[in-house]
């Protein structure tokens, strides 16, 4: 299981000259640090680097309010057409993103945000599956919470804002992590929807290097590592509640 | 107090109608019209520039008899069909070994679960390095073997099956994780009871696991009969697509719908022809996972 990770993270610190060796040579001589410098300055993976940043926070802030809020309506609320509209949204979920790609192309062309950064975020920030995921955690709150504000005078978004949200922070967290990982790793919807340089993802950036440089090995690694190195980071500090929450609400 | 009662809901009627706007908006202007302007794109010809022509059933005809597209018909289904079962043994052999009362449980789930938190573009590149010939892993295996040089990613019959083999070693985590927590919700109690009664091994196993587990896995194996027919990235990156270096043989024998999606739309600019493929795959997969839902009758209990 952890081959391909130890290959990973050793060929980027050989030299070419090492990568290429017959019988392989597991093992670096010495550290190559320079890989990584050429890759963040020579190859532009340093801009990469930040737009890839942008669009994961971008896109974490935006589907956590967007899903969140939605999830307590639907969790929480009673109102007229409650029920249709919460098929309507789980209705999207089959839908495969595939089959969409031309038409959503299309309309942001249209709002002018093809080969932008906000164009590779926005069509994605609306996500069945987010309300879906954090509506779980709402239903299992208490009434008398809301109904002892509501006495108080706190308004809907109060309530909704300084009681009900933090006491879901398992579930925002574990989606958060979700919503992380896709942003960060996401491939198709870049490719479809950036065509300049300065709006190139980390993923896309990579695909694009490997033309170039396929066989340059440390090179590649290296900037694999870049781009993996972070989301392990991430799956690890928070590990604990996305595994419980991936879990329990996976086959509900 | 009755017009008070009703002022509250009107109240939590506006606010929560507030409150699924922006979502409600945003899925009717990327997800509901997109699904309606592919159905109507998928009967017209259109090369991005200028107005559609409508055109009726003529892309789908021209698909069906496309030898290209029942390539990539074709190489879906290998697809699907090598990864789910593989990746369903493999994951449920994990979960039950993680089951038992083993130390280090939280590690091996943690590294099980690595590739699923890892940019699918760096697994390739990996496993390309990997498998390569002359300076990978395999090379080496192979000359230790005494095979001489078998070039798995060069050769038209050795590539899908390494892709498909990626493919498990990439869904194995997150599977195991489901699983693993369906496992943990089956009673102690049923176990020692099939225990008092004398079974043993695979018995317990078929006529108790299995069954208690079936929703479980009938949610696994839905999710990735979905996932398997919509794959992409791998072999996108797999055989280096965007270099356009690879073509030929090569290429076909991995080249699946929605990689063929792709290419229509946007390497060769035909919008409504691409439509057509999608509007085929969307009906694929509604079709399939229809089946499942009637057949999980025969083999899903719950309780």
């Amino acid at each position: 299981m952890l081959l391909p990770f130890a290959w990973m993270f050793l060929t980027s610190f050989k030299t070419y000259a090492e990568s290429v060796v017959v019988p392989i040579q597991w093992l670096p001589s010495k550290l190559m640090w320079e890989n990584y410098q050429d890759v963040l300055y020579k190859l532009d993976v340093g801009t990469y680097y930040i737009n890839t940043i942008i669009v994961t926070i971008a896109s974490t802030i935006g589907q956590v309010i967007i899903c969140s809020l939605a999830a307590y309506a639907f969790g929480r609320l009673q109102f007229r057409g409650k029920a249709l509209l919460f098929s309507f949204v789980m209705a999207s979920l089959l839908i495969p993103m595939q089959m969409t790609l031309i038409p959503k192309y299309l309309l942001c062309m249209k709002l002018s945000l093809v080969d932008t950064l906000a164009g590779i975020v926005i069509p994605g920030l609306f996500n069945a599956y987010g309300v879906f995921f954090l509506r779980q955690f709402f239903m299992t709150l208490p009434k008398s919470l809301e109904e002892s504000a509501r006495i108080d005078g706190c308004s809907y978004f109060r309530t909704f804002w300084s009681i009900m949200l933090p006491l879901c922070s398992n579930g925002l967290v574990a989606f958060s992590i979700l919503v992380i990982l896709w942003a960060w790793n996401d491939l198709l919807w870049p490719l479809v929807i950036t065509s300049s340089n300065n709006t190139r993802v980390l993923s896309l950036g990579i695909a694009s290097l490997q033309g170039e440089h396929l066989t340059d090995y440390p090179l590649m690694m290296a900037a694999s590592v870049m781009a993996t190195f972070p989301m392990i980071a991430v799956f690890i500090v928070g590990q604990k509640k996305f595994i419980a929450g991936i879990a329990t609400t996976g086959f509900k | 107090m009755k017009g008070k009662r009703n002022r509250l809901e009107a109240a939590e009627e506006k606010n929560a109608y507030l409150f699924i706007a922006p979502l409600i908006l945003g899925l009717l202007l990327f997800s509901a019209w997109p699904i309606i302007h592919s159905v109507y794109m998928s009967f017209t010809k259109w090369d991005g520039l200028g107005i559609p022509k409508l055109v009726g059933l003529k892309n789908y005809a021209k698909l069906f008899s496309d030898s290209k597209f029942w390539i990539e018909f074709n190489n879906t289904l290998i697809f699907a069909a090598g990864t789910i079962p593989l990746t369903i043994i493999f994951s449920l052999l994990t979960a039950i070994l993680l089951n038992k009362q083993i130390r280090a449980r939280t590690l091996y789930r943690t590294i099980y679960f690595l590739p699923n938190v890892t940019m699918v573009v760096a697994i390739a590149i990996v496993w390309r390095s990997l498998l390569n010939s002359q300076y990978g892993v395999w090379g080496e295996l192979c000359s230790l073997l005494g095979l001489g040089q078998i070039n798995i990613l060069g050769n038209t019959h050795l590539l899908m099956p390494a892709i498909i083999l990626v493919s498990v070693w990439c869904n194995v985590g997150y599977n195991t994780v489901i699983l693993l927590a369906g496992l943990q919700g089956i009673p102690r109690e049923l176990y020692e009871a099939a225990s008092l009664d004398g079974a043993k091994g695979f018995s317990v196993f078929r006529y108790i696991t299995i069954p208690m587990l079936s929703p479980t896995l009938f949610f696994v194996i839905t999710m990735l009969v979905i996932n398997s027919l919509k794959t992409f990235d791998l072999i996108y990156v797999f055989i280096g697509a965007y270099s356009q270096k690879a073509q030929g043989p090569l290429l076909n024998s991995v080249r699946t719908l929605v990689f063929g999606i792709y290419e229509k739309a946007f390497s060769i600019f035909k919008m409504g022809y691409a439509s057509t493929e999608a509007v085929i795959l969307f009906l694929l997969i509604m079709l399939i996972t229809i089946v499942q839902m009637k057949g999980q009758k025969k083999w899903v209990h719950y309780e």
